[in-house]
């Protein structure tokens, strides 16, 4: 799978990295510029901004552009790499692998600016003295190798469409890879100007661009925090059923896969995401008695407990970020072919959030080990939902889950 | 608001004192203005007004940081007397549009602006700080010292104006006004440091640069409050839901929340543990929702019943754990360990327990002594209670959060005495 070799390519080219890196260092030597440079990193590294639907930024082009104009040509290898990997472990808590996968996808933007400008190789000298015009080139070449790289990350990984990318994160990516590098080239020109200044004027910009970017970093880690916030809430109530724990953060991540390889608009996503969240919060209005009732419920308990649904619905609609997915969780157990309730809704009415929630819940509640019986394998799973396709799910739905068996 | 006159004699004194004090120095030092730098002038004033008209809401409140970084930059690169006739009439203007025309106010603010900032800029030239010579001690220290000047006499007619105003003493407010606004105007000097620079280096229209990333951060702060109001509901619902599953009823898992915080706070432990602290306390029983059987029959000292409610705490530290700080969760999970560790789930000891959970640990056992409920069958009064907490220092409670519950009862004399403070909510 495409998804492994890029990982793996990744790793291979993150670790290489580091091997050149403390090779060249010792070969050409330390100076206080650089290690300014290397300290300037930790910051750059701290602001870290999460977009949706997949990527983050964050400050490490600006010491990049820099390193790659004032420095020999390894510093700025070192420096992207170093800056993905204490993003990604210090500050993001991931693993060491994800860690070097980010060095590969950071590095290879320089490593190639470098090389296609002859820098690479030019021993100690590296991009020192070059025309603003060939600056500019490198710049450019970084920048669009960046966004490629991320690109076809987020289409591999998180099966992103490349359009839907390009048109979201892509271009937040772009445009913030450009104006730090764009900063950068003014700063060293700064430098080169006036000496000793720009040393002294790089650490205020980059605090500088920590205060202007803060906002939208505390922005980015609130929206992790509300989600967390919601599925805590769905957990609690799982509480009052026989508790499945992660399950309903686990449902909302297929969910999510199944919209955008559905090609849903970004904002339905994330409706959906919701929706499936927080598609069994209706039971908060059921009694324990009836939801823990191991014999077959008789009528009216069944009326109360299809109730669920709607009381749901209801919870929802007055909060102002939920109002959209209620529609979605008022319909999440109507059937393809009329027979689901609250309303009898067929095919094409039920709303499409709702039909795919209903899947995806189906098949993460298939593959995990549940009170009263063990999980099953994803090729029974998929057995079982191919024989409810038509009658109780969307065929297409359970066509594009199959699709992306690689995902789940 | 009211016409001066109504207001108090002291009071409209003082304003009168401040509008005039900073006349007579535009007066005395007129001569010192370099009309022949109106262009630069010009542009300080639009961009005073703008940003004062539209000011960014801190994420923690108040404060308008944009304004401010100007100011510095004003201060640094023109004349003390120029700045003060910049800031001051900017100021006024941008305080007159975003909060109406009430001539007297509008005077006063725009006064009280100038003076801080012609002194601060004052205070710049006499220790011999300039953008000219960008070094630690050459400008980035002066800079620094200005900038508290500034702080210190802004807050202080800010103060003094709502003190004379409603007739309340001013100097402590001061005091604490100085301090918390301190940390976010010293995060204001790099950037201001840096456009000073780059305006005597490169060109003063760099400034406006700045200007352009400022709609996008108002934008972004404005919707981080707006999504953390919609986060602080979401919790307030799951402690509505956990308070209901729970004997001790409505309110408890606030009480315990702000008797931990304030215990932290007591403690002066940091302020983002503070807050982990606070919502771990009110998360701390989440596991318990579903266990309302339980407290509902009487044979709830079976074993495998106290398994179950033994039980709520790994449950629910499992969902606490969806918040991405782990210390929250930590204290959900601990929060029933004792400090001898004879507690469970994992009967740690002493230090090994975080020091959230033995802070949370005392204050649920504290609340529910009082509102009488699991495990206390009686209820105490809260000055039976407190001598129940001193007495179980070092077996179920850390001494030292012990020794802060105390010191916070002595000082708050509402919490000790008169029966039970609950019978008024």
């Amino acid at each position: 799978m495409g998804k492994r070799y890029l990982s793996m390519a990744l790793l291979l080219f993150g670790g290489m990295v580091l091997v050149y890196a403390t090779g060249a260092a010792a070969l050409t030597g330390v100076v206080g510029r650089d290690i300014l440079l290397l300290a300037l990193i930790l910051p750059a590294a701290w602001l870290r901004v999460n977009l949706e639907p997949a990527g983050h930024l964050t400050l490490a082009p600006a010491v990049v552009i820099t390193a790659m104009i004032l420095t020999p040509p390894y510093l700025p290898v070192v420096i992207a790499a170093l800056s993905a990997i204490l993003s990604a472990v210090l500050f993001a808590r991931m693993s060491l692998t994800r860690a070097l996968e980010d060095a590969g996808e950071e590095t290879i933007p320089v490593v190639l600016a470098l090389l296609l400008t002859g820098a690479l190789v030019s021993f100690p000298a590296g991009f020192l003295g070059r025309s603003f015009t060939q600056q500019l080139m490198a710049v450019l070449v970084y920048v669009l190798t960046r966004v490629a790289l991320a690109t076809i990350r987020a289409s591999l990984f998180d099966g992103i469409d490349v359009k839907m990318f390009l048109s979201s994160s892509g271009r937040v990516l772009a445009s913030n890879a450009m104006l730090l590098s764009l900063i950068a080239l003014g700063l060293s020109r700064l430098t080169s100007t006036y000496g000793s200044i720009g040393y002294f004027v790089l650490p205020l910009a980059i605090i500088a661009l920590i205060e202007t970017y803060h906002p939208f970093k505390l922005l980015s880690d609130q929206r992790d925090v509300q989600l967390a916030s919601l599925s805590m809430v769905a957990q609690a109530i799982d509480l009052k059923d026989a508790y499945t724990g992660k399950h309903a953060r686990d449902a909302s991540e297929v969910a999510v896969r199944l919209s955008r390889s559905l090609r849903l608009a970004e904002s339905e996503v994330r409706k959906i995401r919701i929706a499936s969240i927080l598609h069994d919060i209706g039971k908060i209005g059921v009694s324990v008695r009836i939801i823990r009732k191991p014999s077959a419920l008789d009528p009216s308990e069944m009326n109360a407990m299809r109730q669920h649904p709607v009381i749901g619905a209801e919870i929802m609609k007055p909060a102002e970020l939920l109002t959209d997915a209620a529609e979605i969780v008022r319909h999440h157990h109507e059937h393809f072919d009329g027979s689901g309730y609250p309303d009898g809704l067929k095919g094409e009415e039920i709303p499409m959030g709702s039909r795919i929630v209903l899947v995806a819940d189906a098949y993460n509640a298939i593959t995990t080990d549940r009170p009263y019986r063990r999980a099953r394998s994803k090729e029974e799973a998929f057995r079982i939902l191919r024989d409810g396709a038509g009658k109780q799910f969307d065929p297409v739905v359970v066509d594009t889950l199959e699709s992306i068996t690689a995902f789940l | 608001m009211q016409a001066v006159q109504k207001l108090p004699r002291d009071f409209q004194f003082f304003v009168l004192a401040v509008v005039f004090t900073a006349a007579a120095f535009l007066w005395l030092f007129a001569p010192g203005i370099r009309w022949q730098a109106w262009p630069e002038l010009s542009m300080f004033m639009i961009l005073i007004t703008v940003t004062s008209t539209f000011p960014i809401p801190h994420p923690r409140g108040g404060i308008v940081t944009s304004t401010t970084t100007l100011m510095y930059v004003l201060l640094s690169v023109q004349e003390p007397v120029s700045a003060l006739l910049v800031a001051g009439s900017a100021y006024a203007i941008g305080h007159a549009m975003s909060r109406g025309w009430v001539p007297w106010r509008t005077f006063f603010n725009g006064s009280q602006m100038g003076i801080s900032v012609g002194l601060a800029s004052l205070v710049l030239r006499l220790v011999g700080g300039s953008p000219h010579a960008p070094g630690v001690l050459s400008f980035l220290l002066p800079l620094t010292l200005a900038s508290l000047v500034h702080q210190a006499t802004n807050d202080f007619f800010v103060t003094f104006y709502f003190g004379r105003l409603r007739q309340t003493p001013w100097f402590q407010t001061w005091l604490l006004e100085f301090k918390d606004s301190l940390s976010s105007n010293l995060l204001t000097i790099p950037s201001a440091a840096l456009l000073a620079i780059l305006y005597v280096f490169v060109h003063p229209a760099t400034l406006l640069l700045y200007l352009v990333s400022l709609p996008a951060q108002r934008w972004a702060v404005q919707i981080y409050l707006q999504q953390r109001q919609i986060y602080n509901q979401a919790i307030d619902s799951l402690v509505l839901a956990i308070d209901a599953s729970f004997p001790q009823g409505a309110g408890h898992s606030r009480r315990v929340a702000d008797l931990a915080s304030a215990l932290a706070r007591k403690m002066r432990l940091p302020d983002p543990d503070v807050e982990a602290i606070e919502l771990g306390a009110l998360l701390h029983d989440v596991g318990m929702i579903g266990l309302e059987e339980f407290f509902e029959s009487a044979t709830q000292h079976d074993s495998a019943a106290i398994e179950r409610i033994q039980q709520h705490v790994l449950m629910g530290a499992e969902i606490a754990g969806e918040l991405p700080r782990r210390d929250v969760s930590e204290i959900v999970m601990h929060h029933h360990e004792n400090y001898d560790g004879s507690g469970y789930p994992r009967g740690l000891k002493g230090s090994q327990i975080p020091i959230g959970a033995r802070i949370v640990a005392l204050s649920e056992a504290f609340e529910s002594m009082v509102a009488g409920g699991i495990p206390y069958e009686r209820k105490l009064s809260p000055s039976e209670a407190t001598e129940a907490v001193r007495e179980s220092s070092g077996r179920a409670f850390d001494p030292e959060v012990v020794d802060a519950f105390l010191a916070l009862n002595r000082k708050n004399a509402s919490f000790g005495e008169d029966g039970d403070r609950r019978s008024t909510k």
